[in-house]
């Protein structure tokens, strides 16, 4: 994890200390021939293939869960098959059925990973609880020490033992290979695990040649617009920023007129928090003069200025009016009146593949990561999405403790090629790395912090998928 | 123009007029080029700033990589500490003015600075006799969200300088008609319809000024009672009478005609017209199900009436009471007393069916139903509360929100009583 440091620092020959205010702040004045610049453009594919998979058609919820996991066993285990074999031919043979598992056989199997957690939400226990007992209240980990991993496939399922699960990160819903023999007790002892491994990039070499103009899109989450009413100077700064205005020449001409596109990855609004007022009359049910338009305006005023000079495309996050399961589907363009036909606007689904410029990007606003971190003890991040990666899948704990779509056909959320950028919205902070596969691929993954709490905007070289932040 | 006379405009606009000019603003303004703004206000600030007559404020902007953060950053500095934070600053990458203004501003007011409507690109020298034609109405801005501006700026942009003095009071009373009426109507709704009514009234020419004036003392008159119209379609969407509506939006038409040019007040009218309309659809079905059509006028219209009077008696206008009184009296001699009619009602039978057993059962069934004349014979203010001892009765379920006096329960604590 690297942060980014005074080395990137992209506007190259600037101003030192010592430079007198006169001179800077006249600088501009001089160079009268130069005052109008103009945008770098860049190509952008929204990846059919993906954006269809990603958009629900039929809204049809009457159906079961168990097939999007089927789907992906499917899908995956003859992946993780071959990676097992490539792993662990020589020692060990593969079962077939983990129900055909001989007792002490040095053997491996393929399955989907279910871990009974007792602090993960049951819904068994949610519809037998009696109904005067209060809700227990939503806990920031499911992990406990009485956790049990088990390992299941379509004829049966054992549970997982032993030292080497702890060290890794594993998550129910994946696919997994696991190296082991069965013990006395019934249980699979493991040796050692295998998953998916890293897609194929296609492109892996990002192919831009040394003297083109540096190109950047601007990523950005969490600008969690408020009923407070007045825009903060934060945001109008960046607007400014953004849009061209603010800036002296050489930085405009530099840095602020190569950024070509803006991605807002999810929670634009803020969490809506109804206060409990004691002098208006209760109204049980839904009081609907509790809704306030205000932020979802100010909302439209904000991307109406920003999206008539940068190209803007929107995610949809938690706190946004969107659906809730995943991929939630675009934000309806009449929620947003003043830009939501308008062409350089594009409403987008979470996740989300996009191609800018040969460049494939992938995306999601923080569901998928801050879910899996519930599943296990250590505080990074990073490390999840990296994971995420090998496992080939954006998110593996959808249905069990993520709510999504019930699929019958395909899995939309099976990674099947290699993105060279791939951003998680609305973390904690900012963290960045560049994972390098063994087939040179070469991805940069980033996570975006919350704009309303930190002021920053993720700024990415389309060149050499060099990050860098700008803090407002 | 040559950069004297911008200077000599900004002078103006910053010192004269105490408005917040950021280069933005400026650039839209001058329709200058953004980076042509900020040398100019620079060149402004260096130049005026060191004669201590006249004082203003400056805020820079400035973009480098910032210690503090460890990271490239983009703030505002204010004047003051311009030294302070150019330190923290290991490389500046931009560092301009970014607004200039009579006194230290609030962030608020910086981001609203910038969206201040621009009624004219000034392209002639700016005489002191046409400062007052300067509007900053912010179209967008909602006055009850706005809590940034202060109350006396707001009462001096909002009483609109675009018109001469005469008209002003007029204006100043149908504004405040509209602000208390807030309550009552949707307060988007209004406020929208504000705005497009200031963005009406920048456009308006020297000549429909004119005309205005009359008609604004027609319309301080005519708000009074639109106002009490607006109080009975909020309190009671399905008890309103189409036909008492009509007259009253009928006259309303007759006004309206005359003041088309206050669009304002076209907006307003056709959302009444509308609510009115809608409404009426409501209360047609539901009439054709209950009462007879022949008596439905006279039936209706006295509910209406009494209902008035009721709504008036707690909002306290005296006016519209002594009209709603003396005119139910009038409706009542001239209209017969009976009240008569089909209505729906419940029933219930029992019979003994194939198999032996008893069944009761329940079943609607129209009859015809009259009630006593004597209830209606006594004076004006007996008859009125005879007829609201009657009405709850019937109206009860029809009458939406009022506050207490009806025979619906707003909240759990109305079921034990009043204390």
């Amino acid at each position: 994890m690297n942060k980014i440091n005074e080395n990137s620092f992209p506007v190259e020959g600037l101003a030192a200390s010592d430079i007198s205010f006169e001179q800077l702040l006249s600088k501009t004045a001089e160079e009268k021939a130069n005052v109008e610049i103009n945008r770098v453009k860049i190509s952008y594919n929204d990846m059919p293939e993906y954006r269809d998979k990603l958009n629900i058609k039929k809204n049809s919820s009457r159906k079961q869960y168990a097939s999007i996991y089927f789907i992906r066993y499917e899908e995956l285990s003859p992946i993780v098959l071959n990676a097992a074999k490539v792993k662990w031919n020589t020692g060990a043979s593969h079962v077939d059925k983990i129900l055909e598992v001989k007792p002490d056989t040095l053997c491996y199997i393929v399955g989907t990973v279910y871990m009974e957690m007792q602090y993960k939400p049951n819904i068994l226990a949610e519809v037998s609880r009696d109904d005067w007992e209060p809700i227990p209240p939503p806990r920031e980990k499911y992990y406990s020490d009485t956790d049990e991993i088990w390992l299941e496939d379509d004829s049966g399922r054992i549970k997982l033992v032993g030292d080497s699960l702890k060290k890794e990160v594993i998550i129910s819903g994946i696919i997994m290979a696991a190296l082991g023999k069965e013990n006395s007790q019934g249980d699979f002892e493991i040796l050692d695990i295998c998953f998916a491994g890293l897609p194929e990039q296609i492109n892996p070499t990002v192919r831009m040649d040394a003297d083109d103009d540096d190109k950047y899109v601007a990523l950005i989450s969490g600008m969690n617009l408020d009923t407070d009413g007045a825009l903060e100077t934060r945001l109008q700064l960046m607007l400014e920023y953004l849009t061209g205005g603010l800036g002296s020449f050489p930085e405009q001409q530099n840095f602020s007129s190569k950024i070509s596109r803006i991605i807002i990855a999810g929670n634009s609004l803020a969490e809506v928090k109804v206060v409990p007022d004691d002098k208006k009359q209760k109204k049980y049910g839904y009081d609907n003069s509790s809704y306030d338009a205000e932020p979802r305006i100010q909302l439209d005023n904000f991307l109406e200025k920003l999206c008539s000079l940068l190209p803007t495309h929107m995610m949809p996050g938690n706190h946004d009016p969107a659906d809730f399961t995943l991929p939630q589907q675009p934000i309806h363009p009449n929620l947003l009146p003043k830009v939501g036909r308008n062409p350089n606007f594009h409403g987008v689904t979470n996740p989300y593949w996009c191609e800018l410029d040969d460049v494939v990007f992938l995306g999601t606003s923080g569901q998928t990561i801050d879910d899996m971190y519930k599943y296990i003890e250590s505080e990074d991040r990073i490390a999840i999405a990296e994971r995420t990666l090998y496992w080939r899948h954006i998110a593996p704990s959808a249905p069990d403790t993520l709510w999504c779509y019930p699929f019958e056909r395909y899995d939309p959320f099976i990674i099947n090629q290699m993105p060279h950028v791939y951003f998680i919205g609305n973390q904690k902070e900012f963290a960045t790395s560049l994972i390098e596969g063994p087939n040179q691929q070469r991805t940069r993954i980033i996570l975006l912090p919350s704009f309303s709490e930190s002021g920053v905007v993720v700024l990415l070289n389309l060149k050499n998928l060099k990050c860098h932040t700008t803090c407002f | 123009m040559t950069i004297i006379e911008q200077l000599e405009i900004i002078k103006q606009l910053v010192l004269k007029e105490r408005k917040i000019v950021t280069y933005e603003w400026l650039s839209k303004y001058l329709n200058i080029h953004v980076n042509e703004a900020k040398p100019l206000l620079y060149k402004f600030v260096s130049e005026y700033g060191s004669s201590n007559k006249e004082s203003f404020y400056t805020v820079y902007c400035i973009s480098g990589f910032s210690t503090i953060n460890d990271q490239h950053t983009v703030t505002l500095i204010y004047q003051e500490n311009l030294e302070n934070i150019r330190k923290d600053f290991s490389k500046v990458s931009s560092l301009h003015v970014y607004s200039v203004q009579p006194k230290c501003p609030t962030e608020a007011e910086l981001v609203k600075a910038n969206q201040g409507s621009i009624d004219k690109v000034s392209t002639e020298p700016v005489l002191p006799s046409n400062t007052n034609r300067e509007v900053t109405l912010t179209v967008n801005k909602k006055e009850s969200s706005n809590t940034s501006i202060k109350p006396d700026e707001k009462e001096s942009e909002k009483v609109n300088p675009t018109q001469p003095e005469i008209s002003k009071p007029n204006t100043v009373t149908i504004k405040s008609a509209f602000s208390k009426e807030k309550q009552l109507i949707n307060k988007q709704n209004d406020d929208s319809h504000l705005g497009k009514a200031t963005s009406h009234e920048i456009e308006t020419s020297k000549e429909e000024q004119e005309d205005r004036q009359s008609e604004g003392k027609q319309f301080v008159n005519q708000k009074k009672n639109d106002k009490t119209e607006d109080n009975v379609p909020q309190d009671e969407s399905k008890t309103s009478n189409k036909k008492s509506k009509k007259r009253k939006s009928d006259e309303c038409e007759s006004n309206l005609d005359e003041a088309s040019k206050e669009g304002r007040v076209n907006n307003k009218q056709k959302s009444k017209e509308n609510k009115v309309t809608y409404k009426n659809k409501i209360a047609k079905a539901r009439k054709k199900n209950k009462v007879a059509d022949d008596l439905d006028l006279q039936n209706t219209t006295e509910k209406f009436m009494t209902i008035m009077t009721i709504d008036n008696a707690e909002k306290d206008q005296p006016q519209e009471k002594q009209s709603a009184v003396s005119a139910s009296p009038d409706q009542q001699s001239a209209l017969p007393t009976k009240k008569r009619g089909r209505r729906q009602t419940l029933k219930f039978r029992s019979y003994v069916n194939e198999k032996g057993y008893t069944v009761r059962e329940n079943y609607h069934e129209w009859e015809s139903f009259s009630e006593d004349e004597s209830v209606l014979e006594p004076p004006a203010k007996k008859s009125q509360k005879a007829i609201k001892a009657q009405e709850p009765k019937g109206v009860a379920k029809r009458v939406k929100k009022k506050k207490g006096d009806n025979g619906s329960q707003k909240s759990l604590l109305n079921f034990f009583g009043k204390k």
